[in-house]
């Protein structure tokens, strides 16, 4: 590893806790997979919910679906595959030392993230505006029960919608807020060749979240 | 090295003040504040415990309201269950001890670790707000009454949803610590069986827990933007939140029993002088419990709307259960055969336990019967069965792990006739609680009932006499334990003569446990064979 660029900072080596740097990496990762494990886990009973109800009922599904724009989710989809695309050549870029060119490339998947929302967000005012998503009836501590009935959402498949896309967009959320302590760092000069496990576990979850993504996708508004 | 050279004098209690323990990111204060915030946990629950089987004592309405005495059982079950039980044993005992007995210096994260603990006291702290309007679904949030009911359901489900979260980094960190950080020659046929069982109780957290989040946050979702996902009205299915919750709310309890099967497979070898019997049987079987409970959730469901076929299913998936508890409870008993048994207070709940425990997992099968389970479904007799198993085997081998490890943690011997005393205390007031219980259940009486018919009224008088005995008991019990820290004799290292690597190094243990890691030429169960 070349440290003739830094010469006046001593380099982090990776270690931590009184670990080792290459213990710390591994133990970073296979962490972060069992982390993992529990978000896949976590969204596999909302598609569970998913299947049950399609069965139930799956004219309500196909009808429903209609209403959703392909062409905002088209987009997202690509926007987030592009993302994932970005934030894993940011990883190859500081396993070669390119501090300057995984900066600009995490900022280039933060940019990602935020546009999806941003699109995000005019797709739901759109759904609110025609009727199909109403975030009625706000109940927080007592208070008594409620009608719920007149005044919520009319359609099971809106409900999934809202929830599915609601819980991955904090998901997003999250991600972004990894990302961008890890492009702080970043610029900070905190990672070289030799020690870049934040890089690559806010990769991970990044990955992660696009690839709940790609499967919202079709589930959601490609099954009219 | 600095921090090995004043590790000599310094341990790890050494630096004083609420800041230092604020702040820490060491495994052993961070399991000390658990273990404290579980013990205020488990006396608070046990008091609305007492106030139920105080109103229960005689027929009719004596000092509360039907309404109060909702809230007094929900509160009593979500405390005892989300505050005490659930984290307990594994996050106390668990953080003091498991990174000690595979001999590394701390857990994998110790900056997560901290972070559980404070996300435990965020979610104590919003549970709390809902006091205002206290809950009053019982702990197990069935809808559709908790998507209706007029009390703050969303602070206590908003609450264990933290709590979750708490739970998944404890599991996490426990998991990645036991597989990359054990000490050189500790291979897995070495590890204590209490790190077996921790590990085991850590991916059942890992794996369930992100079930009952999602639930509970799809009840959350029902209440604050009308989300009708169970909600029958709008083509919702109650019966799938049962589902969703069981399939969560069983395999906790195995979170709960695991780690306390743990205890007691260190306890029973150390007081009988004899290698463990069967360890690998024992070491699999938590491993084996593991995997079994996540496919018999559904003996919850017998009663709501499972097809025959379905629940005979799950009625003979439960029975598997049955095959690895009933290992581990013959090796113990192998164990104890022609040992040379020291009846120390550690040891009386480590037996204790298993004879609580047998009866509790002999109801059970009953219980996972679909045929008996209709007539004894929600009566006391299910009461009994589940207080048997986990205040039989969990809360008893809670006490034992007190009385065996607290000595390690401050050097200090607690006082041994004290603790024999509260002991049978606890012991009889248990069985007076609980007896009465399962006679009214096979008779007929419903549990989570105000009021009852005059035929149980002896039964019911006796239970409650019986939780008076075991309040007082658990109450002196743990006040003796912990008055020895400040007026116990100075015990050594190893008061016990035990093998496991904490009775290696001294009490209380140095900041870094190890001054040099240690390397492992064997299993820790070799007693009797060899001098000492
Ligand atoms: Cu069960």
């Amino acid at each position: 590893m070349s440290t003739s660029t830094v010469t006046n900072k001593k380099l982090h080596d990776g270690s931590k806790w009184g670990n080792p740097g290459p213990m710390v990496y591994d133990m970073s990762k296979f962490g972060m997979w069992l982390f993992l494990g529990t978000e896949i886990l976590l969204f596999a009973m909302l598609f569970t919910g998913y299947a049950i109800y399609y069965m139930k009922m799956p004219e309500d599904f196909h009808n429903s679906a209609k209403a959703l724009s392909t062409t905002f989710g088209t987009i997202n989809t690509i926007i987030l595959i592009f993302s994932s695309f970005t934030v894993a050549w940011a990883i190859e870029c500081i396993k070669k030392n390119k501090v300057k060119m995984m900066n600009i490339l995490l900022v280039i998947t933060i940019l990602c993230g935020v546009a999806f929302l941003v699109n995000k967000y005019f797709e739901y005012a759109h759904e609110v505006h025609i009727g199909n998503l109403k975030l009625a009836n706000m109940q927080w501590l007592g208070g008594t029960g409620r009608a719920v009935a007149e005044s919520a959402v009319p359609s099971m498949f809106f409900f999934i919608y809202f929830v599915l896309t609601g819980i991955h967009g904090l998901h997003i959320i999250i991600g972004l807020g990894l990302l961008t302590w890890v492009l702080v760092k970043g610029i900070k000069g905190h990672f070289h060749s030799g020690w870049y496990t934040p890089v690559e576990i806010g990769g991970l979850y990044w990955h992660l979240v696009d690839l709940i993504w790609i499967y919202l996708f079709p589930l959601l508004y490609l099954v009219a | 090295m600095a921090a090995a050279e004043h590790a000599h004098n310094e341990n790890f209690l050494s630096r004083k003040g609420v800041w230092e323990w604020v702040r820490s990111v060491d495994h052993k204060r961070i399991g000390i504040m658990y273990l404290v915030a579980i013990l205020i946990s488990f006396v608070i629950g046990g008091v609305f415990a007492l106030l139920l089987r105080t109103e229960l004592m005689f027929p009719g309405k004596d000092f509360i309201d039907a309404n109060t005495y909702n809230i007094f059982f929900t509160m009593h079950g979500s405390i005892m269950i989300f505050l005490f039980i659930v984290p307990g044993i594994i996050a106390s005992f668990g953080n003091i001890f498991l990174p000690i007995q595979i001999g590394a210096k701390d857990v994998a994260f110790p900056v997560i670790n901290r972070l559980s603990f404070q996300l435990y006291v965020v979610g104590v702290i919003i549970i709390g707000f809902g006091l205002l309007s206290p809950a009053d679904t019982g702990w197990t949030f069935y809808t559709p009454y908790s998507a209706k009911s007029g009390t703050s359901v969303i602070s206590l489900a908003a609450g264990a949803f933290v709590l979750g979260f708490a739970s998944i980094l404890t599991g996490l960190n426990f998991v990645v610590t036991v597989h990359k950080m054990r000490a050189p020659g500790m291979h897995w046929t070495r590890l204590p069986l209490f790190v077996w069982s921790i590990y085991s109780a850590s991916l059942i957290q890992v794996i369930a827990t992100p079930v009952i989040g999602i639930t509970l946050l799809l009840l959350i979702f029902e209440r604050i933007f009308g989300v009708g996902f169970f909600n029958p009205e709008l083509g919702g299915d109650p019966v799938l939140f049962q589902h969703f919750f069981w399939f969560y709310s069983h395999p906790v309890v195995y979170i709960m029993i695991l780690p306390a099967m743990g205890v007691v497979s260190e306890v029973l070898p150390v007081f009988s002088r004899k290698p463990i019997f069967g360890y690998k049987a024992i070491a699999w079987s938590s491993i084996a419990i593991a995997a079994v409970s996540f496919i018999v959730w559904a003996h919850h469901l017998f009663t709501s709307s499972l097809s025959t076929t379905v629940a005979i299913a799950f009625s003979f998936l439960t029975f598997l259960v049955a095959i690895p508890t009933a290992i581990k409870v013959f090796n113990w008993l192998a164990t104890l055969y022609g040992g040379q048994i020291d009846l120390k207070t550690p040891m009386l709940y480590a037996l204790a336990f298993v004879f609580l425990f047998a009866i509790g997992g002999l109801t059970g099968l009953y219980l996972g019967a679909v045929g008996v389970d209709i007539p004894l479904h929600d009566t006391y007799f299910v009461v009994a069965h589940f207080h048997y198993t986990i205040q039989g085997g969990t809360v008893i081998s809670l006490m034992g792990a007190l009385y065996y490890w607290w000595p390690k943690v401050t050097g200090r011997m607690y006082n041994e006739k004290i603790g024999v005393i509260t002991f049978l205390l606890v012991f009889i007031g248990f069985n007076l609680t609980f007896i009465p219980q399962f006679i009214m259940g096979i008779s007929g009486m419903p549990r989570r009932y105000f009021d009852y018919v005059p035929e149980f009224a002896n039964y019911h008088f006796l239970s409650t006499i019986g939780a008076y005995i075991l309040g007082i008991g658990y109450v002196s019990a743990i006040t003796n334990i912990f008055a020895s820290t400040w007026t116990g004799k100075k015990c050594g290292d190893n008061p016990w003569n035990a093998n496991t690597l904490e009775w290696k190094i001294p009490s209380p243990p140095p900041e870094h446990n190890f001054h040099d890691i240690p390397t492992v030429t064997e299993w820790p169960y070799e007693y009797g064979r060899k001098a000492g």
